[in-house]
């Protein structure tokens, strides 16, 4: 066996693959297609993660790559993935893309919007937004954080004061990723005062342009910069009653089944980056000399490699876990948070190491080394930081 | 043990240690008394397709079907009725 034998597959581990119905030969015209797509998303990435923008040009890529309809049903213009396929496809799109906050604009679009329209939406809104949101002429976002609520998002105080023809909806969300860009953001709010978490919130399709909508200036943050984000002001806005997913006091139930598909869309994304991170370290170690020999030879270097490779493919596991989980129809609880925290650390670990093994250089901006870890993270805090899926995991285990 | 039974005891032990299985009344609102809240529910759900073989759908992620002991039954028994 050759040593250049021994690199990371490019493809998945066979371990994520096929359930049953799983359409193998989609993805892999899937992922062949996005290949020829790869100079367009990359284009000057680095242009827009220093001005924190995301440029037109590479969010038109993909979209036109067919990547905005990935969850959308066949029926509306997309292609339908079940989680299974949609791993496969974002993890390899992860491996190609050498920017963070594409993906991640890419999984919100999905996740906030498509996904729960999809679900929960009645045949009159997914007829109305599911084929612009899967061709990308509409950009989704989802609302839910605010000044005085995050680990607990149902302590939110955002109204949706329900009346005869609809909603009036006020209140305070920040941090929303997206926010800049979105023409539908789904908006979690309380309908019901008497009520809590259970039967006291919903989720509404609300529309950008709605007199008293406004967004603030975009914020800037650590890592995923070409991800836009900003805060959102809701003033006495009219919501048509129209604009409800679901049935009014779903909010938990939807936002619950949202972040199953956010945690799979952004670390199968995440699992693909470090597929990709590893590769380079390991040209880098191959390639790089110093005192006589390829710095791969010593075992400070070689070790950390190693590391960094049982880090990846733990979390590969834990990814293949739970889209078994969802794939099989169940709550997939344990198995989502398990996922989510793997990963997320595994990246951040893998992130500095890639850092440490390419020394003044990883350091530098222009190489792209550095950029993995100031994304790698955020993972540690959106989607429910690390202490909240701690929680989680916890109380599956019955404390 | 009952199914029933097994879910109350399950209950009790989760989420009201206080009350003994045979205490807790069928019709008791375990989410308006606070014995369940939102990730209670997600430990029942668990509880209840690990335990009882149910697939629960996320369209039923809805307080109404676990409100109480009652409710829950009914919710197995619809399960029950459609697999048979």
């Amino acid at each position: 066996m050759t040593r250049t034998a021994l690199f990371p597959k490019t493809a998945p581990s066979p371990k994520t693959a096929p359930q049953p119905g799983f359409r193998a030969d989609l993805v892999e015209e899937l992922c062949l297609g996005l290949d020829r797509w790869a100079a367009q998303f990359n284009a000057n990435w680095q242009e827009d993660d220093r001005a924190g923008t995301l440029s037109q040009a590479r969010w038109l890529a993909v979209c036109e790559a067919g990547l905005t309809g990935l969850t959308v049903p066949e029926d509306f213009g997309g292609l339908g993935l079940s989680a299974a396929e949609l791993a496969q496809v974002l993890e390899h799109f992860g491996t190609i893309s050498e920017d963070s906050g594409l993906g991640f604009t890419l999984a919100t679009h999905l996740c906030s919007t498509c996904i729960p329209v999809a679900r929960f939406g009645s045949p009159a809104m997914k007829a109305a937004l599911l084929p612009a949101l899967a061709a990308g002429d509409r950009v989704g976002a989802h609302a839910i954080t605010e000044p005085d609520s995050g680990s607990d998002a149902f302590a939110m105080r955002s109204r949706a004061l329900p009346h005869a023809t609809g909603y009036t909806l006020s209140g305070e969300k920040c941090y929303i990723s997206s926010a800049p860009l979105a023409d539908v953001i789904v908006v979690y709010a309380r309908t019901d005062a008497e009520k809590g978490a259970l039967g006291g919130f919903s989720a509404l399709a609300v529309d950008r342009g709605l007199p008293g909508v406004s967004v603030g200036r975009s914020r800037s943050k650590m890592g995923l910069r070409s991800a836009p984000m900003a805060d959102l002001h809701f003033d006495a806005v009219e919501v048509p009653g129209a604009a409800l997913i679901g049935r009014e006091g779903q909010g938990f139930s939807i936002l619950d089944y949202v972040m199953k598909w956010e945690i799979l869309c952004v670390f199968a994304l995440q699992l693909g980056e470090m597929r990709r991170q590893l590769r380079q370290c390991l040209t880098w170690a191959k390639t790089r000399q110093q005192f006589g020999q390829a710095i791969g030879g010593y075992q400070a270097v070689s070790h950390r490699i190693a590391d960094m490779h049982m880090r990846l493919e733990g979390a590969a596991n834990w990814l293949a876990r739970a889209v078994r989980a969802m794939e099989g129809g169940g709550r997939a609880s344990l198995e989502i948070a398990a996922a989510k925290l793997a990963i997320s650390e595994a990246n951040v670990a893998n992130s500095l190491d890639a850092v440490l093994l390419h020394g003044g250089a990883g350091y530098m901006s222009d190489t792209g080394i550095e950029a993995g870890l100031r994304n790698a993270v955020g993972g540690l805090i959106y989607s429910g930081t690390s202490d909240i899926q701690r929680n989680r995991i916890a109380a599956m285990l019955g404390l | 043990m009952t199914q029933i039974a097994r879910i109350r005891a399950f209950i009790c032990a989760e989420f009201a240690p206080d009350i003994a299985p045979q205490d807790l009344p069928a019709d008791m609102d375990l989410i308006q008394s606070g014995v369940i809240d939102s990730l209670g529910v997600l430990k029942l759900v668990a509880f209840l397709e690990d335990e009882c073989g149910v697939a629960i759908a996320p369209e039923e992620l809805d307080a109404e079907l676990y409100r109480s002991l009652e409710a829950i039954a009914a919710l197995l028994a619809s399960k029950t009725e459609v697999a048979a």
